[in-house]
């Protein structure tokens, strides 16, 4: 299983890293922000497995990241998963309208990430 | 106020440790009631809280204890307090305010971006209208720390 993980925050990288390594998941390629995690995904080729995106960033957005996955017909069909560390209704609204399969709030232990996982069908 | 913002706070900041650093620190002693000019432990990360209540909210750290979070947050070694400690207390701050502030209803609570201050004896001065309210924190994991809320409605 591959994962794009997109944040700004290198330290909340390495903590989303542990977590995703603790399930399972050591193929983890990151991205500081938007912009750099979509040139991510078109270099590789489109093969993640899913991505997991942080809302707040410079330069391009979790939101306008989604979007611009989900108007690609090369990309548009992977699972992405927001994080947001507000529970704020509009936010997740705004992500599901945008196209996210799921989102997961801050904090969060390895078993609720894996839960999210498990939802999207990529881990039993 | 029409919410008890300890009582927010410290959910906010037990959920955080439980679910990211494997840990459930509890009050060790009475809410201490701050204004003026007082000090603080050697790592401090503070975070405002903006909306229909303002304040800010803080969680202040010895050294030792800082390192000691930092690591089992991001499962990096740490040897003494750096850049990175800083970084990753300011993560726990704004992690757990959010937490907190989605127990604030009826007043919707957002947060401005968090900061972080480093060294021995650093003093803070709180307004006597808005008050700072100190829960001692102890951890068997980690040792002692506080945190800490100032709330006000709009």
């Amino acid at each position: 299983m591959r994962v794009l993980l997109i944040d700004d925050s290198s330290t909340m990288r390495k903590i989303q890293k542990k977590s995703l390594i603790e399930i399972g998941i050591e193929d983890i390629t990151e991205a500081e922000n938007g912009r750099i995690g979509l040139e991510k995904l078109q270099a590789d080729g489109y093969k993640f497995t899913f991505v997991m995106c942080d809302i707040n960033m410079p330069e391009m957005s979790g939101i306008e990241l989604l979007k611009a996955v989900r108007a690609d017909p090369n990309s548009n069909k992977i699972p992405i998963i927001m994080c947001t560390s507000v529970a704020d209704k509009e936010v997740v609204l705004d992500c599901i309208k945008s196209g996210a399969n799921n989102y997961i709030v801050k904090p969060f232990s390895s078993d609720d990430l894996k839960k999210k996982v498990q939802a999207l069908g990529l881990m039993t | 106020m029409k919410i008890d913002p300890v009582q927010a706070t410290l959910h906010g900041l037990v959920q955080t440790f439980e679910k990211m650093l494997q840990d459930t620190p509890a009050p060790d002693g009475a809410v201490d009631v701050r204004s003026g000019s007082f000090y603080v432990e050697d790592t401090t990360a503070i975070i405002p809280l903006v909306g229909t209540a303002r304040g800010a909210m803080l969680v202040s750290m010895p050294d030792q204890v800082a390192c000691m979070a930092y690591a089992a947050f991001t499962g990096c070694d740490c040897a003494h307090v750096d850049d990175d400690v800083l970084d990753g207390l300011k993560e726990i701050v704004n992690i757990a305010a959010g937490a907190a502030a989605a127990r604030m209803v009826p007043y919707k609570v957002g947060l401005g971006l968090p900061t972080v201050m480093s060294g021995q004896k650093q003093r803070l001065l709180g307004n006597p209208s808005a008050p700072w309210h100190f829960v001692p924190m102890k951890s068997k994991k980690f040792g002692n720390f506080w945190i800490a809320i100032t709330l006000e409605e709009v």
